[in-house]
């Protein structure tokens, strides 16, 4: 791990991380480290500066420099620095502490050239008593600690006259040496990381991956928030290890519930330091000593600030003991977002005298971090600083200002009252209605029959309605509606009775849902289509006397309905007018009912505000039943348009697309997926002006494609309500210019309406803030028929109506969420129940849509998160023709030819593997070896299963000595048959044998079969845990598995050890080593009930060797067979299945196979017909084992296993479907398009399929219909299906060349993931540093941004032509004094554009 | 895979952790601000290796390390 340093002094791994990001972030101040000092007494200048010199020369940390060498940077030590400038003097300023301020500021964000030095010291003076000294490092050469260590040397030196009396400080060399990849507790960090997602940005905020520049906010703690704070360390309930973990696990658990509420995330994952000074020595070293590790925690939904707590001291406690230097990796320093920095160094006074001390934010950090909390105390004066460091481009202005307010609530929420839930806390303060949206005020509409009765007298002969066979006047639709009155009247029809409307869509049916409402009863409309036993039901429900249609199942037909006069009085506001059937999500159907009044005032306001004409004319080609067809239904007849009815088209109702051929209307009420077909079509409508789009979520790409192919002229209304709000509450007119962000917002609400985004405590969310979308107002629907429970549910009083005419305001609780956005406009972020969250992290898949359609060729996008079995994501079921392993084993692909990925690896680094294998011949001299290095009575311990392969490995072994222990582990499921084999075996031999057995076999198999779904991983390392134990003990030398030829590649010898390089004999037994030492290291069950007596040190390892006797002696499965039979003493047990000795090894492969979907042995034995010792119909008729369920049962409940976990394990996945050009068929063209979403979205988000489509499947309601989509297609077929793309252009066979040379492979392809073969940051540096050489500019942040080779060649640019827009080299002359104020304004200029350029 | 003896223990942590300052076997490691909670995990390695014990996680709490003779009694019965 230290080849990157040889040439220089140790690097950290830190020190390493910190130089790779300064690297991708160019001169970005990110971590520039700056202090003021207040030094108010007459400083003696001449003796600061020979105190300062004699510091610099005391602590080597100070004295270092950087460069980039050829195999990564390096570190040097500057054997003379620079003298101590001469101070600046701003005494004669009309404001010395104003200029000094502003000197500091723009002197804090100078970047380092660190390759000249990493400090910067000046000594400015505003007064002959007021002093400042400002002292800043580059934080690879520092932390908070060493900079107080600074600060105080200089003190000391300062007092004693300008020199160091102390003895000379521990130099940072000697911990940086043992802070280098510690390959063991890196292991646990890598492992941790894995299983963190990478949470949500703040506020639904974005992430620019190399925007650096940030802004620090302060938040004020106070002096009673201080006290409650510290009262709480010694609360009983938070008591821990010490009051300074039990304050970081409190800030830990506000911090975490801020990072809940503000992402909307469960998961969420921050970094925080270990200061890693453990010992007095360390605690007076200069340096970079901290490393920043992840900490993880899962918030409940539930969760209360105590529960909360009690994960975070958990996660503080794991952090801790895990956080060893030179633990922190590339991987799991990048596993987060956030940061949290509680620090603990108090800097004290400068040579007695009160000193007051400033940390400067220098306007960057790591752009990796949306933000960062730091809580210092410096000058120990009782009360913490808590400040943020907020991402400016994550973080707008307002939430900057927003944001630590919400942390703060939350800190008031937690020492008030602990024990309440998080997600009830109110975040905005009382007076902040911000996210309280009311609509314009409305007086009552009138009616839907007088306003219709008021056009029938306005324009009598005007055109109401027409379809293809016959057209209605206003006046003819009247005469016909009173028939129908008169008719339902005459069947028994009353007011408040329910009519159930179901027919096709015609003239009639107007005139029928007119007639009904004449008669004061309400109309149930139900599409043709409608199945008999919903219509049945539906029936039934609503007590409905009359069904009234065209079909067999009308009780009143419309053809027979005579023309007559009707004159009863008409409804009332308050009665129903309709009731309309949702499907709800438990399939139940629920109906709304809805009263006059209500649909009277949602018409007027759409009328109102989706057209300019008065008197618009709308068509009805959207299904009866569905709440977004009332509009179309009233909106004209009520304002005197026409009423243009498409009757439903055979198979999927496309009448949508005669609505445009005709184009014979104004307005058309439609869902985005029509819209997307209608792009698709390419109609350009000049009479249609205006869309109204509702029922699901619009992008704003689809918008603009709708603009450019529809036309500029039509206006695209966005439209946002549930049938439980009457169609529409709210509405956003799209706007090209403005709308950017993915998704068109759902804007403000109608008249009289009032939208709300609540937490659930019903509290308001701050603008940004997730929560539930509530609507309020007098238009909502009277409830569900019937259902007085459901509807006292979702219909709940509204608490923020104020002074209202209406004595019970109520609220309706949409199940929908939202935020609001800068502009105060609504954001959808879909249905609470739908809401994925892949492993923690919220995953809107409609926002994963809007991204694929901005992309090139795609015209319309769906995704659908997809749960899938793990086992039943790969049928069909294909075999490798050479090993025979399945493609449900986890990732093996097979490719065209049917042979599987990892039989074409071995093929690969087979030969190479070889040096690992040696003789017979090295047994006996091992052997030997032993003999002489025994301090006991045996030369080895021999493992015995009892199994054929340990039976034989031991016949074998006795050859070369019979001096030897065999030990069995007895873990209560040794087959009776296999311990006679054991015992006769032994006996044959002559040889000692003992069992082992612990007490607590049944916890470890619990473990194993809950952790691994099998029983061998714990009954392993059991066995080698209590062997090496007993060698140890026993001074015997070695430990002899017979661990077989197959398990060595399936474990150990695995590909990537071998993917870069051809190692020594010598380092694969190293690695093998390191891998054995980690595996009993590991903090698991097995080590706790156990006791991994002795195996923190190497000794034991140095004790004990491991000797795998297959290394040396290679044999085939028949062989071993023949020879026992042979031998005569060892017979199959035949009460074992699978087995060869162990009656619970069933249990573990039922388990396994049920859980994961395959045999827990396929991998294994497929290794063992790589090696030939099987052959490949041995193998998989091994595999076809016959399972006594009843008998394993038994075992299983005898162990303890938690049954209920035999469910097969499955996940979510988002799989995404488009249509589009004809391009996407090629499936380059798909690769091309996953590379690029894997640049643009986080990684959860990223679908993990992409189905193309001719088009979408709709439902008659015009929705995509998700059971219509079919299933995404097997791994394997995939796997194969996208060859390497080989370099195009000039630039691509550059760039190909570069990543082979720097990633040591070779035959890459260029739509490969920089990722997926291997790059990292440091490779990333070292291709934009090639390129540059061989004469290209390429920044090496331009490699994260994209991935591909395709994509990188198309930013590759010749140097020249960059050369003008590069910031000029900083002078490292420039970091010294400057006696003028303007002098450095140059640099800031280059600084300040460069970091615009970085924005 | 020694025992762990009361001097051992002191004299590790004043070599170690308090830089030379000698720990009576009652005096306050954690309370006192003496060692930090970083401190405190070097010991419990410290004392795994020294010992062949592990010592689990929820067993690292101020009852069992606030003074030296209380971790001495948690060693002892830890099993």
């Amino acid at each position: 791990m230290n080849a990157r340093s040889k040439m220089g002094k140790t690097m950290s791994e830190s020190q390493r991380l910190i130089y790779t990001g300064q690297s991708l972030a160019g001169s970005a101040p990110l971590y520039n480290m700056a202090w003021r000092f207040d030094l108010d007494f007459a400083l003696d200048p001449v003796r600061f500066a020979a105190a300062f010199d004699a510091v610099i020369l005391s602590h080597d940390a100070l004295r270092t420099r950087f460069e980039m060498g050829p195999s990564g940077p390096e570190q040097f030590e500057v054997s003379a620095p620079p003298a101590f400038p001469a101070p600046l003097d701003f005494s004669a300023e009309a404001d010395p502490q104003k200029a000094a301020e502003l000197w500091m500021e723009k002197r804090a964000a100078k970047p380092f050239d660190l390759t000249q030095k990493t400090y910067d010291s000046v000594l400015i003076k505003c007064g002959p008593e007021n002093w400042i000294w400002y002292f800043a490092q580059h934080h690879i050469a520092t932390d908070a600690w060493s900079g107080a260590i600074v600060f105080q040397s200089v003190s000391q030196a300062y007092d004693a006259g300008g020199t160091l009396e102390s003895p000379a400080p521990p130099q940072f060399e000697a911990f940086a040496a043992q802070s280098t990849g510690q390959a063991d507790p890196q292991a646990y960090w890598i492992d941790r990381a894995k299983d963190m997602p990478a949470q949500s940005a703040p506020f639904g905020g974005t992430r620019q991956a190399s925007h650096a520049a940030s802004e620090r906010v302060t938040l004020e703690l106070g002096a009673t928030r201080t006290a409650a704070l510290q009262a709480l360390t010694s609360d009983p309930r938070f008591r821990s290890l010490s009051p300074e973990l039990t304050r970081f696990a409190i800030l830990a658990t506000i911090y975490t519930a801020f990072l809940a509420r503000i992402t909307g995330d469960t998961r969420i994952s921050f970094g925080t330091p270990a200061h890693n000074r453990a010992t007095p020595a360390l605690k007076a070293t200069a340096g970079l000593f901290i490393e920043m590790f992840p900490l993880s925690l899962e918030v409940e939904e539930d969760a209360s600030f105590e529960t909360l707590y009690r994960s975070a001291l958990t996660e503080a406690l794991q952090f801790l003991r895990h956080a060893k230097p030179g633990a922190s990796t590339p991987a799991s320093a990048s596993a987060f977002h956030a940061v949290l920095n509680v620090m603990t160094v108090p800097y004290g006074d400068f040579a007695d005298h009160p000193t007051r001390i400033t940390w400067l934010h220098p306007g960057a950090h790591d752009p990796r971090h949306d933000l960062r909390l730091h809580v210092y105390d410096f000058e120990a004066s009782g009360t913490p600083v808590v400040a943020f460091d907020l991402n400016t481009s994550v973080f707008s202005t307002t939430k900057r200002a927003l944001a630590p307010k919400l942390f703060e609530a939350l800190l008031d929420a937690f020492l008030a009252d602990p024990a309440q839930p998080i997600h009830k806390v109110p975040l905005a303060k009382e007076a902040d209605t911000s996210s309280l949206l009311v609509g314009p005020s409305a007086t009552p509409a009138p009616g839907l029959l007088e306003a219709f009765d008021a056009q029938v007298s306005a324009r009598p002969n005007d055109p109401a309605v027409t379809d293809p066979s016959q057209g209605l006047s206003y006046a003819e639709l009247d005469a016909r509606a009173q028939a129908y009155a008169a008719a339902l009247t005459q069947q028994g029809v009353k007011a408040g009775d329910a009519v159930v409307v179901h027919a096709r869509r015609s003239v009639e049916l107007i005139a029928a849902i007119f007639g009904t409402l004449k008669t004061s009863a309400y109309f149930v409309p139900l599409p043709a289509d409608t199945p008999k036993a919903r219509l049945d039901l539906i029936v039934e429900r609503t007590g409905a006397k009359v069904i009234l249609g065209d079909s067999e199942t009308a009780t009143l037909l419309f053809s027979v309905v005579e023309p007559a006069a009707f004159t009863g009085p008409y409804p009332q506001g308050e009665q129903t007018a309709y009731v309309i059937y949702t499907s709800g999500s438990t399939g139940e159907p629920k109906g709304v009912e809805v009263t006059h009044q209500a649909a009277a005032d949602y018409i007027a306001w759409a009328a109102a505000t989706f057209s300019d004409s008065p008197s618009a004319s709308y068509p009805l080609f959207s299904a009866i039943g569905f709440d977004l067809t009332i509009t179309s239904l009233f909106a004209p007849l009520t304002a005197g348009g026409t009423l243009v009815v498409y009757p439903e088209t055979p198979g999927t109702d496309l009448a949508v697309l005669d609505v445009f051929e005709a184009d014979a209307v104004d307005v058309v009420k439609l869902t985005p997926a029509h819209l997307a077909l209608l792009v698709e079509k390419g109609f350009a409508p000049s009479r249609i002006t205006s869309l109204v789009l509702g029922g699901e979520s619009l992008t704003t790409a689809l918008c603009n494609r709708a603009r450019a192919v529809l036309g500029e002229h039509i206006a695209i209304h966005n439209e946002y309500g549930p049938t439980e709000a009457v169609v529409g509450a709210m509405h956003h007119r799209f706007d090209p210019a403005s709308d950017r962000a993915a998704s068109v917002p759902i804007g403000q609400p109608a008249d009289g309406v009032r939208i709300y985004v609540l937490d659930q405590g019903l509290n308001p969310c701050p603008p940004g803030v997730q929560g539930e979308i509530y609507i309020g107002g007098a238009r909502l629907a009277k409830g569900y028929l019937g259902r007085s429970d459901l509807t006292e549910d979702r219909f709940i009083p509204d608490p923020f109506a104020g002074a209202t005419q209406d004595s019970a305001p109520r609220m309706y609780k949409t199940g929908d969420l939202g935020r609001l956005s800068e502009t105060g406009d609504l954001i959808y972020l879909g249905r609470a129940d739908d809401q994925v969250k892949l492993g923690g992290v919220r995953v809107e898949p409609g926002e994963v849509a809007a991204v694929i359609e901005r992309q090139p060729g795609i015209e319309s996008a769906f995704v659908a998160p997809i749960r899938r079995e793990a086992h039943l994501a790969t049928s069909p079921e294909t075999c490798c023709v050479r090993c025979g392993i399945t493609n449900r084993s986890p990732n093996v692909e097979i490719n065209a030819a049917g042979v599987c990925n990892i039989c074409l690896e071995f093929e690969d680094y087979k030969s190479r593997a070889g040096a690992y294998f040696k003789t017979p011949e090295d047994l006996s001299a091992l052997v030997a070896d032993l003999q002489a290095r025994k301090s006991g009575t045996y030369d080895a311990v021999v493992l015995l299963s009892g199994g054929k392969d340990s039976t034989y490995a031991l016949y074998r072994f006795a050859e070369l000595t019979k001096n030897i222990l065999t030990l069995t582990l007895d873990n209560g499921y040794i087959s009776p048959e296999a311990k006679e084999n054991i015992t006769r075996v032994t006996q044959d031999i002559g040889v000692d044998h003992r069992f082992m057995t612990t007490p607590h076999m049944n916890t470890i198999f619990k473990d194993s079969l809950t952790k691994h779904s099998n029983v061998c991983q714990g009954c392993f390392k059991t066995v080698y845990t209590l062997a090496m134990q007993i060698a140890a003990e026993e001074g015997i030398p070695a430990v002899v598995t017979g661990l077989s030829r197959g398990q060595f590649f399936e474990t150990r010898l695995t590909p990537e050890l071998f993917a870069k390089s051809n190692p020594s004999t010598e380092e694969i037994e190293a690695f093998v080593l390191d891998a054995r030492k980690a595996y009993h290291r590991m903090d698991d069950t097995i080590a706790r009930v156990l006791g991994t007596k002795g195996f923190f040190t190497d000794a034991l390892f140095d004790q004990v060797e491991l000797v795998d006797i297959y290394r040396y002696i290679d044999v085939p499965v028949s062989e071993i067979y023949s020879y026992l039979d042979t031998r005569g003493h060892w017979e199959r047990p035949s009460d074992t299945g699978r087995s060869t000795n162990c009656l619970i090894n069933d249990a573990g492969i039922y388990v396994h196979k049920t859980r994961q979907g395959f045999h827990n042995y396929a991998l294994p034995y497929s290794w063992d017909v790589r090696m030939g010792h099987k052959t490949q119909s041995e193998a998989t008729h091994e595999l076809n084992d016959e399972i006594d369920t009843a008998r394993v049962t038994k075992i299983l409940e005898e162990v303890g296993f938690d049954q209920k976990l035999l469910a097969p394990r499955s996940q979510t996945q988002l799989v995404a479907y488009v249509t589009g050009d004809a391009a996407l068929q090629s499936p380059e063209k798909i690769e091309g398009l996953k590379e690029t979403l894997k640049a643009q979205l986080s990684p959860a988000m990223v679908p993990a399929d992409i189905v193309v489509l001719d088009a979408l499947p709709l439902t008659p309601n015009g929705k995509v219909d998700r059971k219509a989509l079919p299933e995404p297609r097997p791994m394997a077929e995939r796997a194969s299906a996208a060859p390497k793309v080989a370099a195009q252009t000039p630039n691509e066979q550059i760039l190909v060349e570069i990543f082979e040379s720097i990633i040591g492979t070779t035959g890459l392809g260029v739509t490969e993931n920089f990722y997926d073969i291997g790059g990292d940051s440091i490779a990333a540096i070292q291709i934009a540093m090639r390129a540059n050489e061989l004469g290209y500019a390429l920044e090496p942040n331009a490699v994260f941004e994209h991935q591909t080779i395709q994509l990188l060649a198309k930013v590759l640019r010749p140097l020249e032509a960059e050369a003008q827009t590069k910031c000029p080299k900083e002078d490292p002359e420039d970091l010294d004094l400057e006696l003028e104020l303007d002098l450095d304004a140059g640099d800031l200029d280059a600084l300040a554009s460069q970091l615009e350029h970085l924005g | 895979m020694s025992a762990l003896t009361q001097d051992a223990l002191l004299e590790y942590l004043s070599s170690e952790l308090t830089g030379g300052q000698t720990v009576a076997p009652d005096d306050s490691l954690l309370l006192s601000g003496l060692i930090d909670s970083l401190g405190i995990m070097g010991l419990v390695s410290h004392l795994e290796a020294q010992t062949s014990k592990r010592i689990p996680l929820e067993d690292i709490v101020l009852e069992h390390f606030d003074t030296p003779r209380a971790i001495l009694t948690y060693m002892e019965r830890l099993a």
